[in-house]
């Protein structure tokens, strides 16, 4: 991670003042990198007796471990202790010298599992040892730090995986509450290879090719597939020796050299599960466990020589972490069994290298199953890792563990900084500060934002009476999570929030009137910005309608709204054009045009629409065929003379020919009018009689 | 309400650094399958019944397989063919999520708890909750399908006759008539589905206008639901204006959709047809449809079907979407000639019974070359389904917090369990019930790219975190009243113990993949499986765990074999295989 933070105090050798650097320029100036854990896992179960050996003890150890115990004349010794380390050991015993190692003492947690899997589920989730929880520890913390993650994620502050986990499988220790949180890689130069067998060529058959292509797919896809590629290309390859152990480390190493911002790291050895062939019958200090502490001897100092080369020593610590210790007594298999406590091996520049705890007690008598006593809670570590490396502070770290652990010094006091702003505790006056944070020479958050930051528009007014109204909130800047209150008419108030990522947001249901909106930011108080808008009430409806009855026809103009409906008797019609024109049913007609938003009221007009009818032959000598279109079975007819006055009425009954005789030869010569009525028909005619 | 963004495929697809000439050399340089629909009589193993079952149905499950014991190639068709009944209609099982007061509010008819809502007024639109309720009635009806051919029928006429953007009830209607005619005609379908208030909207002949008649269904009809834009199919633009002027005047009545209960009904409203003939090309032998006056204007519509139908291009353009849907997508002249041909004779002969040649190419020697068994890649559908119907789900809050009454009250129970569907599968790039437009999904039509449409980098990797995320969490039901997410989760230990040896990890490795996936995974593959299993410890202590559960089940041993299983599940649910059917 990136945080833009002011020149660590106490590394300074220039008293602050006598910079002379403006404040932004201070900043702008020093990028810190945040600390580094790299978790080692011993799976297994190391034998901690034959690891960290406590030498006041080793009379008694040497009789109820016989057949493991090594000669004391081979086990290196750790200055300034009363302890002694395997003689595979030898990088840590430097380590030591340079004040670089940490040993904390029977580290076990209480009613121990004897069981693998059940013990390293208890060391990856952190739970106690009757509570079955099935997320973990490391997971639970990067959720915390990243409530965002992983919908938001990479963001430009965060751009890389926030932990990784080198091998084929993720642990239970990097799974969410509600997310993986790990990328798993064993070589970020070919993606994801958990899922797919990547060096796989497939035949050339339909099912070939689409294994090939979810195989490309899968390789393009990680998130940070790229970025991981490019920093690990970056990277330098420094010297480790051939292991398993030492092929992992000599990744996170070269990614760690490339530039990767990733803060945990997961490595893993096996082994450790000495059930027999522990040692070597002929040569103790040979065997099994000795060959695999070598093989974690040689790659942590081949890693920790990598990082001095690189100049990033300061930034990492180490962390050995093993499901369980073994019995103190050896069994009849040249190994030991299951056990519980054991000593916890962390390294680090910036390690307190006190020894931590005392030597464990291992009484003259003693059945098999006894076990030492246990003097720290593994809990203890890792609430003291997170707090004092990994930027926690203690409510947050008891919220990770569940309970409150007592912190044990692991990291000299002088480098610990709980909120991560680059400024140590000692001398930051905000320890407070979010993730990420633009701090002051004092640790303080710096906060602004551009003018242009919030727009608000009114996406839809509304009606008196009803709560159509749509306001729309817009930000710019979404790396906060803002907090919107929103006041308007009848003590309407109602409260937005506007998380990190989102960059718009929507609030309906809004009745006519002023509002006013008040933006703050999460977690930073002094800050707001306040609007004031209006909804106000939609234009009328505005509906002009033309019928023509000659083609049966109308054309409306509307206007005053977007989207209308026109309902012409039971067919509605959705129309979102401002001029429209429609046929009509014969009849009569009954026009309804309305809007979605009943203020704007309804138009409605009703009307008659006639079948067409026609007469031949005109001018007529008397017999005239009058033909009545449409489906009407009769019909009314009138004569009306070109005075208008009613001659005649008469209802005839319509054939299929649709033709009706009437026959005006007992009429003078003349101009006539003759009316014809139906359901759908109302027509008149001129007629001519010669 | 949680939106799903909708995922352009064809565009995402663009994106990617895809070598496609390589693959169309590659296709190019196949065996061609030149076998035909004559009967399959080769070997009639677990292998073809997966096979056959995979492209039958709405996602695999063993319980399928079971189905067809003992019986053969045909029999199993025959049970394959049998339509399922129409279930009961969904209920009000989302009264938690919408208060009466606020439906009623938002301008919608309040139906009670436990009542039919598909026919309730609509006066604007439905609410959220509804529409949900109603995808969640689709689903369980889908992954609860028998071991029977309808609901992917159903799926496929969907992806066929695209259409979406309805209320509740025009949706529920427009799901009925694709169930109700599956087996049927499809002149029948096509009838009905020109007339169905969804599709009247979705491609606007409710507002068409005899003076200026819409064009979009006419086109439609002809190039996307009967005969295609082949180069055989040569309909023409004046074709498609006829169409619509034979088409104008149909509407569904707006009042039984927004005032009445009810279904929604049918209007013709004669005074905005068009009386004049209409006049078709030489493509369609330059039939004259009269026009006909007053509701007898409705009876064109009958002649008009029947004149599209008698086209020889109307059978092969269906059998065409029926093979690259059910067999494979890609379709050469060999297939054309031993296949489509074949099928669309049958499809005539048959009165348009899809289900008749669709039966016989599932029972062809050419449906069992063993170079489509797992050619195709898995629809979000059959991905996520698969999970549904494969194990046993019980509910779970994640972070020991509660688990709401509602989320396990029988009433509202599938409501909550079904409805996530529909965004799991939008993030998929599948809005079931709301296709992309109306050509349906780009993986059935879109050449030379089809079902490869389904994966890009965005969806491989949601994939793989859904897969994950449903081996250790289970599916996501919804947040606890106090704290926590509650998930269904997979009931993973009763899986394995239906299982020949759940005790021998390599036995449960091989018998887990035979059971879940169809393409089977390599030995390196299955030992990585293992070792992230095993967490680094000798396969003897999982027998010990797994016999120590099977003995004397504690909290313990539930948890410890639970964790254990994470790690199996959450590998073969990412595996590249997962995807292929």
């Amino acid at each position: 991670m990136t945080h833009a933070a002011a020149l660590p105090a106490m590394f300074s050798s220039f008293p602050l003042e006598s910079l002379g650097l403006g404040l932004q320029s201070q900043l702008s100036q020093t990028v810190a990198e945040g600390n580094i854990l790299v978790i080692i896992v011993l799976s297994g179960g190391n034998d901690g007796l034959n690891t960290v050996i406590p030498l006041n003890m080793l009379s008694r150890l040497n009789s109820i471990r016989s057949t493991v115990m090594l000669p004391e004349n081979k086990i290196l010794s750790l200055d300034g202790t009363e302890l002694g380390l395997h003689p595979s050991l030898k990088g840590f015993q430097s380590l030591h010298k340079e004040n670089r190692l940490k040993i904390v003492q029977s580290v076990a947690y209480p009613e121990p599992s004897y069981s693998h899997f059940r013990s390293m589920d208890i060391w990856d989730s952190a739970s106690d040892a009757q509570n079955y929880e099935n997320s973990g520890w490391a997971a639970r913390y990067l959720e915390a730090k990243h409530p965002n993650f992983p919908e938001a994620y990479p963001t430009a502050l965060f751009p890389h995986p926030l932990s990784m986990e080198i091998g084929w499988n993720s642990s239970l220790m990097f799974t969410g509450k509600r997310s993986f949180t790990s990328v798993v890689a064993s070589n970020p130069d070919s993606f994801y290879e958990i899922i797919n067998e990547f060096d796989n060529i497939y035949p050339s058959t339909p099912i070939g090719e689409k294994l090939k292509y979810l195989q490309l797919m899968a390789k393009q896809s990680n998130a940070y597939g790229k970025v991981l590629k490019e920093q690990f290309n970056k990277g330098t390859d420094y010297t480790f020796p051939r292991s398993n152990l030492a092929d992992q480390l000599k990744i996170v190493s070269r990614l760690i050299s490339g530039g990767l911002q990733t803060r945990i790291y997961k490595v893993q050895i096996g082994g450790f599960d000495t059930h027999s062939a522990q040692v070597d019958p002929s040569d103790k200090t040979q065997g099994m466990h000795a060959s695999i502490l070598k093989e974690l001897d040689e790659a942590v100092t081949a890693f920790m020589k990598s990082l001095d080369q690189m100049g990033k020593s300061d930034r990492v610590l180490g962390m050995c972490v093993s499901e369980f210790g073994r019995t103190v007594h050896s069994n009849g298999t040249n190994g030991t069994d299951h056990g519980t406590v054991s000593p916890m091996i962390l390294f680090g520049n910036k390690v307190d290298p006190k020894v931590l705890g005392k030597n464990p007690i291992i009484p003259d008598k003693t059945n098999y199953s006894y076990e030492m006593e246990m003097q720290y809670d593994f809990r203890q570590v890792y609430a003291s890792v997170m707090n004092q490396w990994m930027g926690g502070t203690k409510t947050f770290t008891k919220e990770i563990l569940f309970n409150d652990f007592a912190q044990i010094p692991i990291i000299q006091s002088a480098y610990i900084d709980s909120d991560e702003d680059g400024v140590p505790d000692v001398f930051d006056k905000c320890n407070d500060t979010p993730l990420g944070a633009i701090v002051d020479i004092h640790g303080c958050e710096i906060f602004t934002l551009p003018a242009n930051n919030f727009k608000v528009e009114v996406l839809a007014s509304t009606c008196v009476g009803a709560n159509n109204g749509v306001l729309k909130f817009t930000v710019l800047n979404t790396n906060y999570a803002y907090l919107l209150t929103i006041k308007g008419p009848n003590k309407y108030e109602k409260q937005v929030n506007i998380p990190k990522g989102i960059s718009n947001s929507i609030l309906n249901g809004l009745v006519l009137g002023e509002y006013n909106l008040v933006f703050s930011v999460e977690n930073v108080k002094v800050y707001q910005q306040a609007f004031d808008i209006k909804i106000t009430e939609p234009a009328a409806l505005v509906v002009q309608s033309t019928i023509n009855q000659a083609n049966q026809s109308m054309s409306i103009t509307l206007g005053g709204a977007t989207s209308y409906w026109v309902k012409i008797n039971e067919a509605s019609f959705k129309v979102t054009e401002a001029q429209w024109t429609t046929s009509l049913p014969t009849g009569f007609v009954k026009l309804q045009v309305s809007t979605d938003l009943n203020c704007q009221g309804i138009y409605q007009k009703e009307f008659f629409i006639s079948e067409k009818v026609d007469a031949f032959p005109n001018p007529t000598h008397g017999p005239v065929q009058i033909n009545v279109h449409g489906t009407d079975g009769q019909v009314n007819v009138s004569i009306l003379n070109s005075a208008g006055v009613n001659l005649s009425n008469s209802i005839y009954m319509v054939p299929s020919s649709r033709l009706v005789s009437l026959n005006l030869t007992d009429l003078f010569a003349g101009l006539y009018f003759i009316r014809v009525q139906g359901e759908t028909v109302d027509q008149t005619l001129k007629i001519v009689r010669l | 309400m949680q939106n799903t963004k909708k995922i352009d495929l064809v565009e995402q697809f663009r994106k990617e650094n895809v070598d496609f000439s390589s693959i169309e050399k590659a296709r190019a340089s196949r065996t061609i399958v030149s076998s035909g629909l004559e009967p399959y009589t080769g070997a009639w193993g677990n292998i073809q019944k997966k096979h056959l079952l995979n492209r039958t149905l709405t996602g695999y499950a063993h319980k399928h397989l079971l189905d067809l014991n003992n019986l053969t190639l045909q029999k199993s068709l025959d049970l394959l063919f049998s339509p399922e009944k129409l279930p009961s209609f969904p209920v009000n099982d989302y009264d938690y999520e919408i208060t009466k007061e606020e439906t009623e509010k938002q301008g919608h008819t309040y139906i009670e708890a436990g009542k039919e809502y598909v026919f309730a007024p609509e006066p604007n639109g439905s609410p959220w909750p509804r529409h949900s309720s109603h995808d969640a009635w689709l689903f369980k009806n889908m992954i609860d399908q028998k071991t029977s051919v309808h609901w992917r029928m159903v799926f496929f006429l969907h992806n066929l006759l695209a259409a979406g953007k309805g209320s509740v009830k025009m949706l529920f209607q427009h799901y009925v008539t694709l169930f109700n005619t599956s087996f049927e005609s499809y002149k029948t379908t096509i009838y009905k589905i020109t007339l169905d208030p969804l599709m009247l909207d979705y491609l606007n002949l409710q507002h068409s206008q005899k003076n200026k008649p819409d064009e979009n269904y006419a086109r439609e009809l002809q190039e996307l639901f009967t005969v295609g834009k082949g180069p055989k199919s040569q309909f023409t633009e004046e074709d498609v204006s006829e169409m619509a002027r034979l088409l104008v005047g149909w509407q569904f009545n707006n009042d039984s959709k927004n005032k009445l209960t009810g279904p929604i009904t049918n209007i013709f409203n004669d005074w905005n047809h068009d009386q004049l003939d209409k006049k078709f090309s030489t493509f369609y032998g330059n039939r004259i449809i009269k026009g006909q006056k007053g509701q007898n204007g409705k009876k064109e519509l009958d002649e008009a079907i029947d004149m599209i139908f008698n086209t020889s291009e109307c059978a092969l353009f269906l059998c065409r979407r029926l093979y690259q849907f059910f067999c494979y997508p890609i379709i050469d002249d060999t297939v054309e000639k031993n296949v489509i041909a074949p099928m669309a004779d049958i499809l005539r002969k048959n009165n348009y019974e899809l289900n008749v040649p669709l039966k016989a190419l599932l029972g062809s020697a050419h449906f069992y070359d063993a170079s489509f068994y797992n050619s195709m890649i898995k629809s979000p559908l059959e991905f996520l389904f698969g999970f549904y119907k494969e194990f046993d789900m019980y509910l779970f809050n994640t972070s020991g917090g509660d688990i709401p009454k509602r989320f396990s009250d029988s009433l509202t129970s599938n409501f909550y369990k079904y409805r996530n569907l529909q965004w799991e599968m939008g993030n998929l790039g599948l809005n079931y019930t709301d296709p992309p437009s109306v050509s349906g999904w780009p993986a059935y039509y879109q050449a030379p790219v089809f079902d490869l449409f389904w994966i890009n980098s965005d969806t491989i990797a949601k994939r793989s975190n859904s897969g994950n995320g449903i081996a250790k969490w289970g599916a996501w039901v919804g947040s606890g009243e106090i704290k926590g997410n509650v998930h269904n989760q997979i009931d993973k230990i009763k899986f394995i113990s239906g299982l020949k040896s759940p005790n021998n990890l390599d036995l449960v490795i091989d018998e887990t993949v035979e059971r879940i996936m169809n393409a089977p995974i390599s030995a390196k593959a299955k030992e990585r499986i293992k070792a992230s299993v095993l967490g680094g410890n000798a396969a003897s202590y999982y027998t010990q765990l797994w016999d120590t559960h099977a003995n004397r089940p504690t909290e313990e041993s539930r948890s410890t074999l639970s964790n254990r299983l994470e790690n199996l599940f959450g590998a073969l649910f990412q595996m590249g295989e997962i995807h292929l059917f």
